[in-house]
């Protein structure tokens, strides 16, 4: 008779210990972050972004890009304006898990093939990297992070999961990343990056999330870097989803036309 | 106070044109005021100048490019004509697996850092205040043919013939080297006066209208092959630059024979003219690691058998706090020429960074391993507004009296401090 009481005290310290603990939410930080790129993802997308840089003295520079992007391994960037850098191209090409990027400036009249330190640099004088940049065309965190779920915490009125993730891809240059992302639809709402001395170096918000041909697009993200005082507001507009756009779009041989 | 004017003047004359270019989209450009103080010929410089470029497409398979500068210069204390040049002009039409190119074009090959030996389709301006920049259009057909995204060759026909503008001051100091040449083996009393009297300088150029004299270019490129985009490349035409095409020793012979015989009754002539020649180049591009690295290579030779190798490797790379650099060593060797030309050993280190977000600071170092000289180009960028620039550099040589004519520093203008205000519509 005490052995039966024992086996079901047992069961439920168990059951209780299961419920409560966070290990065992419903969802890993893996899927997770599987959801937040099938909800970033898509076929293609379409938009043109005014790029307000401002310095810390609170100047102001605008420039304008067209992202393009097909599926998470073709993208292509181009300056709408000022005339300065109008016709810059940026194309980014990913196959058997190698990225390779050329960039085609109008000065040069020439598609230049530029190595992978370029991704940590900073794109066009703004507070993103190329490789920020690339994540925004069609993102791919699960395969450049390895993240677990940190809990459920409120942010901006909203429920979130607080992902902590590590760079498995040794050319980012961030030694860590937390995100927030919505738990009602897997939009990422804020994200942490810290630098290599795991001080925290820039933070980059979603905002003005609208629904697009059904995807939830945030229309204004910034991204801020606290050490230099700097910020960089990306403003989104004519996005388009799932519009053909041909393979000949991402090639050299289009960039330099 | 003079000169402040002259400066205050420009400024004015640059900013109360600016509503002016409120044009359609398809009208670009720029308008630029260039001022500096020469420090080798002690004279103040300047550039006024408005680019104009029209782009219009025709639906997805044509379209028209035309770029004109108009521009006077400040000079000898004085402003030049108002010129107009028009640097490009051409119909592009895209066929299916084709690209076509007609009209006055610049055509860009070459995986190094501003200094593409390779690419000898179009001369240099060496009159310009940094040649690099001064890239002249040619008349030329361009097809590209595509094999598939990452596979084309592309072939040139060059329709007229386009030397390299050269400072005065060279071209006198390399017929005066060969005149001071010729004055010694005759050996004095007589030889300057020989020299300098009974040789007559003829310049010719090329007839490119006989088909002979046509100059061609292809351009074979493979892109991404193991990460390096690789080609290789031909052409044959002309040298840019002048150079003395008789046979200097038979010159010699009968400028000795003039001043035993005939001093005041006979001349001959020195030709000076653009010789016939063939490049063959190749390039490779890609990364080792996360540092990009590049080499372009360029064996060249002439009608008379004169050969000029290049060979340039350099690499780049952009660190945390987003200082971008490049080095890059540049060789040139000299074979077999009638007047012994000096092998060129440079090493060039670039670094540009942006400070406060929205402006820029670069340097470009030149180091002559030869002569141990070098030449230093510091350069602030201020972005003043979205579309307005103010550049101010300095040039600074480590050996402002060198003459050798073929020196990189002296084709660079010598030392000079400068500011350049740029607005981009």
């Amino acid at each position: 008779m005490q052995k039966k009481y024992f086996v079901i005290l047992s069961i439920m310290i168990v059951g209780l210990f299961v419920v409560t603990s966070p290990t065992v939410l419903a969802i890993t930080g893996e899927e997770v972050l599987d959801e937040v790129d099938k909800t970033l993802n898509s076929n293609t997308r379409r938009s043109e972004i005014k790029m307000t840089i401002v310095n810390e003295n609170d100047q102001k520079r605008e420039r304008t890009v067209e992202i393009v992007s097909k599926g998470d391994n073709k993208g292509l960037v181009q300056f709408l304006a000022p005339a300065d850098v109008e016709g810059t191209s940026f194309l980014t090409l990913t196959e058997d898990g190698e990225e390779n990027m050329w960039l085609f400036l109008p000065a040069i009249g020439n598609v230049r093939k530029i190595a992978s330190h370029m991704r940590n640099g900073s794109f066009m004088g703004t507070d993103f990297t190329y490789n920020d940049i690339s994540m925004l065309g069609g993102s791919d965190y699960r395969s450049d992070y390895q993240s677990n779920l940190a809990g459920e915490v409120e942010y901006d009125g909203k429920t979130c999961y607080l992902l902590e993730s590590q760079p498995t891809d040794q050319d980012i240059q961030y030694s860590r990343m937390k995100m927030w992302v919505n738990k009602a639809n897997y939009v990422p709402l804020k994200m942490e990056f810290y630098d290599q001395e795991d001080k925290l170096l820039k933070v980059m918000t979603n905002k003005n999330i609208k629904n697009i041909d059904g995807h939830l697009t945030p229309n204004e993200i910034t991204m801020e870097n606290v050490q230099a005082g700097t910020k960089t507001i990306l403003s989104l507009s004519n996005v388009k989803y799932n519009v053909e756009i041909p393979d000949r779009v991402f090639t050299t041989r289009y960039i330099q036309q | 106070m003079k000169k402040k004017v002259i400066v205050l003047f420009l400024l004015a004359l640059f900013l109360i044109n600016l509503p002016v270019f409120a044009l359609t989209e398809n009208i670009g450009g720029k308008l630029e005021q260039e001022v500096s103080y020469n420090n080798k010929i002690e004279q103040w410089q300047g550039k006024s100048l408005m680019e104009l470029e029209y782009e219009q497409s025709f639906g997805f398979d044509k379209s028209i490019y035309i770029n004109t500068d108009i521009y006077t210069n400040y000079e000898n204390e004085a402003f030049t004509d108002l010129k107009l040049d028009l640097n490009e002009a051409y119909l592009d039409l895209y066929l299916t697996n084709t690209d076509l190119r007609i009209g006055k074009q610049l055509i860009n090959w070459g995986s190094a850092y501003e200094i593409n030996p390779s690419s000898m389709t179009n001369p240099y301006d060496l009159t310009a205040f940094n040649p690099t920049e001064g890239k002249l259009g040619v008349p030329a057909v361009k097809s590209q043919y595509y094999f598939d995204n990452t596979t084309f060759l592309t072939g040139v026909i060059i329709t007229d013939f386009i030397e390299s503008p050269v400072p005065r001051s060279l071209q006198e100091t390399m017929v005066s080297d060969i005149k001071a040449n010729f004055a010694e083996q005759i050996g004095s009393p007589y030889g300057n006066r020989i020299a300098d009297q009974n040789l007559i300088v003829e310049e010719s150029k090329p007839n490119i209208e006989k088909l002979s004299e046509v100059e061609l270019a292809a351009n074979f490129m493979k892109r991404d092959v193991k990460g390096f985009d690789l080609s290789v490349s031909y052409f044959s035409g002309h040298e840019d630059l002048p150079s003395i095409t008789s046979d200097l020793d038979k010159v010699s012979e009968e400028l000795a024979y003039i001043a035993r015989n005939y001093p005041t009754q006979r001349t001959t002539e020195l030709n000076i003219g653009y010789k016939r020649t063939q490049g063959f180049g190749f390039n490779a591009i890609g990364s080792i690691g996360s540092v990009g690295v590049w080499s372009e290579l360029n064996y060249q030779i002439n009608e008379d058998d004169e050969k000029t190798i290049d060979v340039v490797l350099g690499s780049d790379y952009t660190f945390e706090n987003n200082l971008y650099t490049v080095a890059q060593l540049i060789h040139r060797n000299y074979e077999d020429y009638q007047i012994t030309r000096d092998k060129m050993n440079y090493l060039l280190i670039h670094g540009d960074k942006p400070f406060r977000q929205i402006h820029t600071m670069k340097s470009n170092i030149i180091y002559d391993f030869n002569i141990g000289t070098y030449m230093f180009n510091p350069e602030m960028t201020f972005s003043l507004s979205n579309n307005l620039n103010l550049d101010l550099g300095t040039v600074i040589t480590g050996d402002k009296n060198r003459s050798d004519s073929y020196s990189i520093f002296n084709m660079m203008s010598g030392e000079r401090t400068y500011f350049e205000l740029t607005y981009n519509f």
